[in-house]
C-alpha cells in the first residue's frame, strides 16, 4: 500500500512539471509586461526600466525564468499582482477561508440531502417518490447554474419579502450585512442562496450515483443472504446495502475536494462572495496574469492530488482493489 | 458510411466472420438501437424538443423584427403580443434574439462537440490500437489536459486571445468553439480507447487481419465502426457540455461579444435589469434549460438503446 502511493506520487511529478510549464509558457505568451505598473509611471524612465527588468530577471533566457517561477511556487511566491501590486500569495490566503466556508457549507448540505434521498429511491424504486427524485435530479443535472442564481435572487431577494420585518426574504449577495460581520446568524442568512446554488447540481449528480449504485448493490446476493439471516430491513439496507453503494461516492468526493479551495466562480461572481472563484474572476477581466496562473497552477496540484486521493482512498476502504 | 456498419463489418471478416457482438459495444444494427431508443418515453420527449427549438431557430428570419435594431420608443415593454418575450434596455425584440441567440449556441454546441470528438477518437483510436508506448504517451497526454481546471483555463485562453484578429473572426464563434473543443475531448479518448481495446480483441478482427487488411482498413472498417455507440452518446452528451460552458463564458463576459446575441450573453444584460426587467433573464434561461435538458435526455436515451444489457 505505501509502496503504491509512493510511486503513485513519483507519477505525478512529472505531470506536475508538465503542467507547471505549460502554465509558464502561458504565463509568457499573455499580452501585457510585468512591469506594466511601472511602464505607467511617468517618472521612470526607458533606462530604469531596462535596469529593473534586468535585476528581476526579466531579460533573462526563458528555461532560466521558468526554474525561477517554480522555485518561487514552491516555496509559495508566485510573484506580484499587476493589480495591487501585492504578493500574490496574499492575495489568495485571504480568499481562501472564504471560499472553504461557502464550498464546505455546501458540500455538507449536499451530502444530507443526497445520501438519504438516494438511499429511499433506489429502496423504493418506480415509487411516484423514486419519479419525482429522478426527474428532479435529471432537471438538477440540465440546469445552467449561473441562471439558476438569477432566478433565485429574483424570488427570494425580490419577489418574496420577509413576514415579520418587511424586507427581503434572502439578502442578494455577501457574506454579512456591513457592520454585523460578527453576528452568525447574520452570516447564515447570507449563506443560503450561495449554498443552495451551489448545492442544486451536486444534490442532482450526487442522488442519481448514490441511486444507481444503491439498485446494483440490492441485487446481490450478500443483501439476499442478510435479508434471509432474518435483519431487519433498516439493517440490511443501511448495514450492508449503503456501505458498499457509497464505495463510488468516496471517489467521487475526493475529486470534487478542489473546489473547497479553487471555489465556486459563478456562485462567487453572482453574490458577490469574495473567494476565490471571484478573485479569478475579477483577475481576469482585469488581465491580472499572475494572479491567474497561480491559480490555475494551484488548482492543477489540488486536481492531481485528488485524483492520487480518490485512488488511495478507494484502496483504503475497499479490501477488493489491490494494488500491486 | 453504409445503412447498417455492424453487419457490413460481419460481411466483410469472411468466412467464420460472423461473430457474436462484443461485449458492451452495439448488437445488432441500428435499426434496433432505433427501436430501443422509441422505447425510451423521456429520450423521445428529449428529441421532440430539440427539434421543436432546431426549428424555431432555423425559422429565426420569419421575425418581423430585427435582432440587432434598436428602438428607443419600445424600450423595457414587458411581454405582450407584439413582443412576447418583451424587449430589452435597447428596445430589441427579445423572442427574436432569443431565437438568432439560438442560432449561435447549438452551432457552437455542435461545432465543438465535432471537434472534440475527433480529436477524442483519433487519439483514443490511436492510443487504444497501437498500445504499447504509443498509448503510454497519448494517455498521459489525455491526463495532462484533465488535470487542467478547464473552467479557468477556458477563461485565461479567451482573456489571452481577446485581442487577437482570431478572437473577432466570426464574432468569435470561431475562437470559442476552438477552446471548448480543445478542453473537452479527453473523456471521448478515455471512453474510445477502451471500446477499441475490447474491439481488437474479437474474432471477426482477427480474422480480417489474416485475410491481410491493412491497419487503416482494420480500423476504419472494423474497429470503429463497432465502436460508433459509446462515441454517438459521447457526442450528444457533448453537445449539452458545449452549449453550457459557451452560454457560462459569455455570460460571465468571456464569449462571444455582444451584439451577437447568445443566450449566455443575453443573460449579462439582463442581469443589470433584473429586479426590473425580470422577463429579460427568465426566456435565454429556460432556453438553455430546456436545450441542454433535451439533449441529455437524448444522450441517456441512447446510452440505454445501445447497451445490450439493459432491458427496455
Amino acid at each position: 500500500m505505501i509502496r503504491y502511493v509512493v510511486r503513485r506520487l513519483l507519477e505525478s511529478v512529472p505531470l506536475l512539471i508538465v503542467v507547471s510549464a505549460l502554465v509558464f509558457a502561458l504565463l509568457q505568451a499573455s499580452p501585457g509586461s510585468p512591469l506594466a505598473q511601472l511602464e505607467r509611471d511617468p517618472t521612470i524612465t526607458q533606462a530604469d526600466l531596462e535596469r529593473i527588468a534586468r535585476e528581476r530577471g526579466l531579460l533573462d533566457p526563458a528555461p532560466v525564468q521558468y526554474a525561477r517561477w517554480v522555485a518561487g511556487a514552491l516555496r509559495g511566491d508566485f510573484g506580484r499582482s499587476m493589480q495591487t501590486g501585492r504578493a500574490v500569495t496574499t492575495e489568495i490566503l485571504e480568499r481562501l477561508p472564504n471560499t472553504a466556508v461557502l464550498v464546505l457549507t455546501a458540500f455538507v448540505f449536499t451530502l444530507l440531502v443526497a445520501i438519504p434521498v438516494g438511499v429511499l429511491s433506489a429502496v423504493r424504486q418506480y415509487s411516484p417518490f423514486d419519479h419525482t427524485v429522478t426527474t428532479l435530479a435529471f432537471m438538477g443535472q440540465s440546469i445552467p447554474i449561473f441562471w439558476l442564481g438569477l432566478m433565485l435572487i429574483l424570488v427570494f431577494y425580490f419577489a418574496l419579502s420577509n413576514p415579520f420585518t418587511g424586507g427581503p426574504l434572502f439578502p442578494p449577495g455577501g457574506m454579512a450585512t456591513t457592520g454585523m460581520e460578527h453576528s452568525w446568524t447574520n452570516r447564515a442568512w447570507h449563506l443560503v442562496l450561495p449554498v443552495v446554488m451551489l448545492s442544486s447540481t451536486w444534490v442532482a449528480w450526487y442522488t442519481r450515483f448514490l441511486r444507481a449504485s444503491m439498485l446494483e448493490v440490492l441485487g446481490q446476493d450478500y443483501v439476499r443472504t442478510a435479508r434471509a439471516k432474518g435483519l431487519s430491513e433498516r439493517r440490511v439496507v443501511y448495514r450492508h446495502a449503503l456501505r458498499n453503494a457509497a464505495l463510488p461516492l468516496v471517489t467521487l468526493i475526493a475529486l470534487d475536494l478542489p473546489m473547497v479551495f479553487s471555489g465556486a466562480l459563478f456562485t462567487e461572481t453572482i453574490f458577490s462572495w469574495p473567494g476565490m472563484g471571484r478573485l479569478f474572476f475579477q483577475s481576469a477581466l482585469r488581465r491580472d496574469y499572475p494572479v491567474l496562473m497561480a491559480i490555475v497552477m494551484f488548482t492543477s496540484v489540488l486536481i492531481v492530488i485528488a485524483n492520487l486521493l480518490a485512488d488511495v482512498a478507494y484502496a483504503y476502504i475497499d479490501p477488493r482493489i489491490r494494488y500491486e | 458510411m453504409s445503412d447498417d456498419p455492424g453487419a457490413a463489418s460481419a460481411a466483410d471478416a469472411g468466412p467464420g466472420g460472423r461473430a457474436p457482438p462484443p461485449a458492451g459495444a452495439p448488437s445488432t444494427g441500428w435499426r434496433l438501437t432505433a427501436r430501443r431508443f422509441a422505447r425510451n418515453r423521456l429520450a423521445v420527449v428529449g428529441l421532440v424538443v430539440f427539434l421543436a427549438v432546431t426549428l424555431a431557430v432555423t425559422l429565426a428570419g420569419l421575425s418581423p423584427h430585427d435582432p440587432d435594431r434598436t428602438n428607443l420608443r419600445e424600450r423595457f415593454a414587458p411581454p405582450s403580443l407584439t413582443h412576447p418575450f418583451g424587449t430589452d434596455d435597447l428596445g430589441r425584440d427579445t423572442l427574436t434574439r432569443v431565437l438568432y441567440g439560438g442560432r449561435i449556441s447549438l452551432l457552437v454546441g455542435f461545432l465543438s462537440m465535432g471537434f472534440s470528438i475527433a480529436v477524442g477518437t483519433v487519439v483514443g483510436g490511436l492510443a487504444g490500437y497501437a498500445g504499447g508506448w504509443l498509448d503510454s504517451l497519448l494517455m498521459r497526454f489525455t491526463d495532462l489536459f484533465l488535470s487542467l481546471p478547464s473552467l479557468f483555463v477556458l477563461i485565461v485562453l479567451s482573456t489571452m486571445l481577446a485581442d487577437s484578429p482570431f478572437a473577432r473572426a466570426y464574432g468569435g464563434t470561431l475562437m470559442i468553439v476552438l477552446i471548448i473543443g480543445a478542453l473537452s475531448w479527453m473523456v471521448v479518448a478515455r471512453i474510445v480507447r477502451s471500446s477499441v481495446l475490447s474491439i481488437r480483441e474479437q474474432a471477426f478482427v482477427e480474422a480480417a487481419r489474416a485475410n491481410g487488411a491493412s491497419h487503416a482498413r482494420l480500423m476504419v472498417r472494423h474497429v470503429l465502426p463497432n465502436a460508433l455507440g459509446p462515441i454517438f452518446v459521447q457526442a450528444t452528451l457533448q453537445v449539452a457540455v458545449a452549449i453550457i460552458a459557451e452560454s457560462g463564458l459569455s455570460y460571465l463576459g468571456f464569449g462571444i461579444q455582444p451584439p451577437t446575441a447568445t443566450w449566455g450573453n443575453m443573460l449579462k444584460d439582463a442581469q443589470t435589469y433584473l429586479t426590473r426587467m425580470p422577463w429579460l433573464a427568465v426566456f435565454p434561461g429556460v432556453m438553455i434549460f430546456l436545450t441542454v435538458m433535451s439533449v441529455n435526455a437524448i444522450g441517456d436515451g441512447l446510452r440505454d438503446a445501445f447497451d445490450p444489457r439493459k432491458a427496455l
